[in-house]
């Protein structure tokens, strides 16, 4: 080695002898030491009952143990000597003054490896989506067939779809309740163990305005002048279909507000509440959308959440 | 090295061997779902970018671009051998080891996240199909709803969708706008209900039959083809023609008549004179059922061992 070279300044691994048949660590082992095969060879196994279970034979250069000095983890099978076995035994000292003398970047390198690791082991058990409320309110909303849901059935299936606990299910339907989204009512399997939802486009609305919030796009009903609600308050009114001539949806707005101007007419197009007919020149009211626009803004505080 | 503002660092998915350290400055990561781009994520000073790439040749994970002009320290595969050689022998194949759980670790939990989506998928065919009133379906509003619900992303809900089609339940149907056709709506009700009836209950669901039960129904469909007749608004068989297409399919085993038991409570097949224990298998003179339901049981059964067999090595 070179003398200026500061890896020598490291803790050399301690060499160890293994006689053939004995063990070197036990399933469970917390020590943490990783092993470096000099000579000779390993039998990785687990007991299966009374029983030994081969699991795979190591020899002279593998490595084992790893794990347990970087991710602090319990030796998961344990491993005897097949034959009489020469091993390099680096512990956490010996690991750390290596780790002392390495560049950042490969430490960073290590580190992040590492930690990658563990989210991808820890985030199988836990639901990919990242708001549950969101989650929930679309499920309810297409799950929900006009009758009232059983609150059992409801978490049970849902918690088995996404893998969320019946306890946070509980939670985010209470969460629904107070925001007036579904209601709660006595049934066989006692108080408050069935799903009301008297509104299910709520929800749907509900989820709309979650995803704008998320990504950061402001949620159309909410951008709403006065005069515009206005307006859309009195195309409500009419419920026979509507089909004009631009000039014809104006007098008719003009009506309900004599402010209203062309700048609406446009807005209701961009906003999908009028379209252009197949006939030329005119538009026709889309109710659907006028409905869900006027359902989000009578239930704002709702959607909101500032009801809470 | 020195990256202008809005210039390119890595394109998604190409070959890649170095590793980048942001020194000075920002990227953006993206990542393709589909047909659009998405930003995942910013990459500033302290950020790596191509650990696994370096180590391990991975292609790049992300589209990095800078936002704004970047500085970035390189580390290819000479400095990173150069680095290696001054430490022990061993510790090279550390790195490896780890790299290499770490790739392991992030395929394990793709393919679970996949496999775990699938009673959401399920769950939102049998809503298109049921609620639409459709067999036929823009496959885009399936991906979003399973995003919302689930969280599985467009890429992987698309290759969940692949591997529900090669167990021949679906077929993508290409075009402008992609569509999904569902080949019967009832078998992924029927799927989505036994799935969940055993994750539920905790036990062996009664629309999954034993294989004797299966073959008896085989029989039926085999021998109702042929010979089959309108009986009480099902289909009959007589109970010879039942038996010889039972005994073509499952030459030399006899026919167990105890089995009728429990397909006639299950509701999927009868016999006339209506079975009973003390009976003789030659005292049934005829049975019947409605035959699309056994169809579709037997289809249910055909796909459910799948599930488990097949569908994970579709990923």
């Amino acid at each position: 080695m070179n003398p200026g070279n500061p890896i020598n300044k490291f803790i050399p691994p301690t060499p160890r002898c293994v006689p053939a048949g004995s063990l070197v660590f036990k399933q469970g082992d917390e020590a943490r030491e990783m092993f470096l095969i000099e000579e000779g060879e390993l039998l990785a196994f687990d007991n299966k009952g009374n029983e030994e279970r081969e699991l795979f034979r190591m020899g002279k250069g593998s490595l084992v143990g790893v794990t347990s000095i970087f991710e602090h983890e319990p030796k998961p099978h344990s491993v005897k000597a097949l034959t009489e076995v020469k091993l390099s035994v680096v512990d956490e000292a010996c690991m750390a003054s290596l780790l002392k003398v390495t560049p950042i970047w490969l430490l960073t390198i290590i580190k992040t490896i590492i930690s990658r690791t563990r989210v991808a082991k820890q985030h199988t058990q836990v639901p990919l989506f990242s708001d549950p409320l969101e989650s929930l309110s679309r499920f309810l909303f297409l799950r929900y067939g006009g009758k009232p849901l059983e609150m059992v059935e409801i978490v049970r299936e849902y918690s088995w779809q996404t893998r969320v606990s019946e306890e946070s299910i509980r939670g985010a339907l209470r969460s629904l309740v107070r925001r007036n989204m579904i209601n709660l009512v006595a049934g066989e399997n006692g108080p408050d163990s069935r799903i009301i939802i008297e509104q299910p486009m709520l929800l749907d609305l509900f989820v709309n305005y979650l995803i704008c919030e998320k990504t950061k796009r402001k949620y159309p009903p909410f951008q709403l002048t006065p005069r515009e609600k206005s307006c859309l308050e009195f195309l409500n009114l009419e419920k026979a279909v509507l089909t004009k001539e631009g000039n014809d949806w104006l007098k008719y707005l003009q009506v309900a507000n004599p402010e209203a101007s062309v700048a609406e007419i446009i807005k209701f197009q961009e906003l999908g509440i009028l379209y252009r007919d197949r006939d030329p020149g005119r538009l026709k009211l889309q109710r659907i959308k006028l409905e869900h626009f006027l359902l989000a803004i009578h239930n704002e505080a709702s959607i909101k959440g500032s009801c809470l | 090295m020195i990256l202008p503002a809005k210039k390119y660092l890595c394109l998604e998915g190409n070959p890649q061997d170095k590793l980048y350290i942001v020194k000075k400055g920002l990227l953006q990561a993206q990542k393709r779902e589909g047909a659009k781009s998405f930003i995942v994520g910013e990459a500033g000073p302290g950020t790596l970018i191509g650990e696994m790439s370096l180590l391990e040749n991975l292609p790049c994970k992300f589209t990095y671009k800078a936002v704004e002009e970047t500085e970035l320290v390189v580390v290819d595969q000479q400095s990173l051998k150069q680095t290696l050689n001054r430490f022990p022998t061993w510790f090279e194949p550390i790195l490896h080891f780890l790299a290499q759980r770490l790739r392991q670790a992030e395929t394990y939990k793709s393919r679970t996240d996949k496999i775990r989506a699938l009673p959401s998928l399920l769950f939102l065919m049998c809503r298109e199909t049921e609620m639409g009133g459709k067999t036929t379906f823009p496959i885009e509003t399936l991906i979003e709803n399973l995003r919302i619900i689930n969280g599985l992303g467009y890429n992987d809900t698309f290759h969940l969708v692949r591997a529900l089609c090669s167990l021949n339940m679906a077929k993508i149907i290409p075009g402008e706008g992609v569509h999904l056709q569902v080949f019967n709506p009832k078998v992924v009700r029927l799927l989505y209900d036994t799935l969940l009836a055993r994750a539920v209950d905790k036990k062996r669901p009664k629309t999954l039959l034993s294989g004797e039960n299966q073959m008896i129904l085989s029989a039926f469909v085999d021998s109702a083809k042929a010979k089959g007749f309108n009986y009480h608004d099902s289909t009959g068989v007589s109970s010879t023609d039942l038996f010889a297409s039972y005994k073509r399919l499952l030459p030399g085993v006899k026919f167990i008549s105890t089995s009728m038991t429990a397909l006639g409570e299950e509701g999927y097949l009868y016999t006339y004179p209506a079975y009973l224990s003390s009976m003789k298998t030659e005292d049934i003179q005829l049975f019947y059922a409605d035959i699309d339901k056994v169809m579709d049981i037997l289809e249910l059964n055909r796909i459910y061992p799948l599930l488990d067999k097949k569908l994970p090595e579709s990923f």
